[in-house]
């Protein structure tokens, strides 16, 4: 069981991307706005709700100015994992963390290949792994080549086992041929092992779509999105107890990537822990329960 | 007679790189399949009946870089899902690729043919080898992946073959063709480069 506690991403931080952040001119204070116009404030979109103009900022500016979501380019680091960044050929960026980072993982994905490839300024290339992301598992012969389906992809691509190097920039390629890539959520930082995980550990989803039943029985469904969560079942050498549990108490409402497993996509939860709850049940393991809350 | 030329095979499909398009392209490649090894059997019969110019015989200034040597996985190497599938993926691009380039070499035969002369046989003149039937939708597995192991094994042979052909070269002993005799000559196998020169 790992966790990455997640950095937040900066200006200083995402040093190149080829997602061009252009879908709306940048507001401009005193600039007089029709109704519906959209503008970019600080990597987020806004939409007026009253023709006008102002000079308070979209952020502080919520009667005249209306939330939509983080632009393309920025919307792999808005916290929210349904809202995707997307470019057709693929996505490309470059991450100057400029701080010790061990861990990537990206969520959400929808292309065929992610390549994480660090360089250090002085030792030069020190990693560069490529994540297949197609399900081809099953392909065996020429035969199972041309007619199986195509599986359902990985959306899921983990890099844990980066070299430390503080001031190494981190190029990401999302690849998918001509086809357009997509990317849900970036979570990088240093990961913390906090025990291993058991097979008691139990998965699901929270849907927030309504079905409602009017008089007559007629089922209307209002779809929305939903979100996974996890029990996870850990044992912790009691050794470890006293920082695992300092550790989870500084996470707390802090966003962070849990990974019961990081071949299985469906134990990779990224969220918030709700219950952490440790029970020393041997001399030198303790009994773990730990529910995670995804993001949407 | 100008060399037949090929029809090249339509875009490669990729499992890997372009999952979203596989079944149309698989399909589209599958079934030019029948057409390329027929077509490129015509050729290959074309190339393999060339004379060379007897004052000019040796090594082709073609540019025997374009048609790279062939991948040599064929299908019967083991791994993993997704390892296995990239080598076939690679497999098939580079076989798209070659079908585009050996137009380029029976265009550059033809221009040298135009001026060819008798020469004496040489029997060492390296062969092109031919495709075989390939794999086709209506087989079932076994015939299947039998063919297709066959066929990508014979134009690895054909893509070798011809490149061999290309840069072949050596020391020719010519007959003379005045009819007064035979006469021996040692002929500078070198690159073919005077465009003037007539039988």
């Amino acid at each position: 069981m790992k966790v990455i506690k997640s950095i937040v991403t900066t200006d200083a931080i995402l040093t190149s991307s080829n997602i061009l952040e252009n879908e709306y001119s940048t507001w401009v204070s005193g600039t007089s706005y029709a109704a519906l116009a959209r503008v970019i404030y600080q990597h987020k979109i806004y939409e007026r709700v009253v023709a006008g103009a102002g000079t308070t900022t979209p952020d502080l500016d919520m009667t005249n100015w209306l939330y939509i979501s983080y632009t393309n380019r920025w919307r792999m680091f808005d916290n929210v994992i349904s809202n995707v960044s997307s470019k057709v050929g693929g996505i490309t960026f470059t991450l100057t963390p400029s701080q010790s980072v061990d861990s990537l993982i990206l969520l959400n994905v929808n292309a065929s290949s992610v390549s994480v490839v660090m360089n250090d300024s002085v030792s030069g290339v020190v990693y560069d792994q490529t994540v297949i992301l197609s399900g081809n598992e099953g392909i065996t012969d020429y035969y199972s080549y041309f007619f199986n389906t195509i599986a359902d992809k990985k959306t899921t691509a983990a890099f844990l086992d980066m070299p430390r190097y503080p001031t190494a920039t981190i190029t990401v390629t999302i690849s998918s041929g001509s086809a357009l890539a997509e990317v849900g959520e970036v979570v990088y930082g240093m990961k913390t092992i906090v025990g291993r995980t058991n097979y008691n550990t139990a998965i699901g989803i929270k849907s927030f779509s309504r079905k409602e039943v009017d008089e007559f029985g007629n089922v209307t469904v209002i779809k929305r999105r939903n979100s996974k969560y996890c029990e996870y079942d850990i044992d912790i050498d009691n050794y470890k107890l006293n920082e695992i549990q300092r550790f989870f108490s500084d996470i707390d409402s802090v966003p962070c990537v849990f990974i019961g497993n990081e071949s299985m996509d469906e134990l990779v939860v990224y969220g918030f822990y709700s219950e952490f709850k440790a029970t020393i049940a041997f001399p030198t393991v303790s009994k773990c329960s730990l529910r995670v809350e995804g993001l949407i | 007679m100008a060399i037949r030329q090929i029809t090249p095979l339509p875009s490669a499909p990729s499992r890997t790189s372009d999952p979203t398009n596989f079944v149309n392209e698989s399909a589209l490649f599958l079934s030019a399949l029948p057409s390329f090894q027929t077509k490129t059997n015509l050729f290959i019969t074309d190339v393999n009946l060339i004379k060379w110019n007897k004052f000019n015989f040796g090594l082709l200034s073609c540019p025997i870089s374009t048609v790279p040597s062939f991948p040599t996985f064929n299908g019967t190497a083991t791994g993993t899902g997704i390892t296995y599938v990239s080598s076939i993926d690679t497999l098939y691009e580079a076989l798209q690729n070659r079908s585009t380039l050996v137009n380029s070499v029976a265009t550059w035969l033809d221009n040298f043919s135009a001026y060819q002369g008798v020469v004496s046989t040489d029997s060492s003149k390296p062969s092109v080898s031919t495709l075989s039937v390939p794999h086709n939708k209506s087989q079932g597995q076994a015939a299947f992946n039998t063919s297709a192991i066959a066929f990508t094994t014979s134009s690895n042979n054909f893509i070798n073959s011809l490149n061999a052909l290309l840069q072949y070269t050596r020391d020719f002993w010519l007959d003379d063709d005045y009819g007064d005799g035979t006469i021996f000559m040692t002929i500078d196998c070198g690159l073919i480069t005077d465009s003037t020169i007539t039988n």
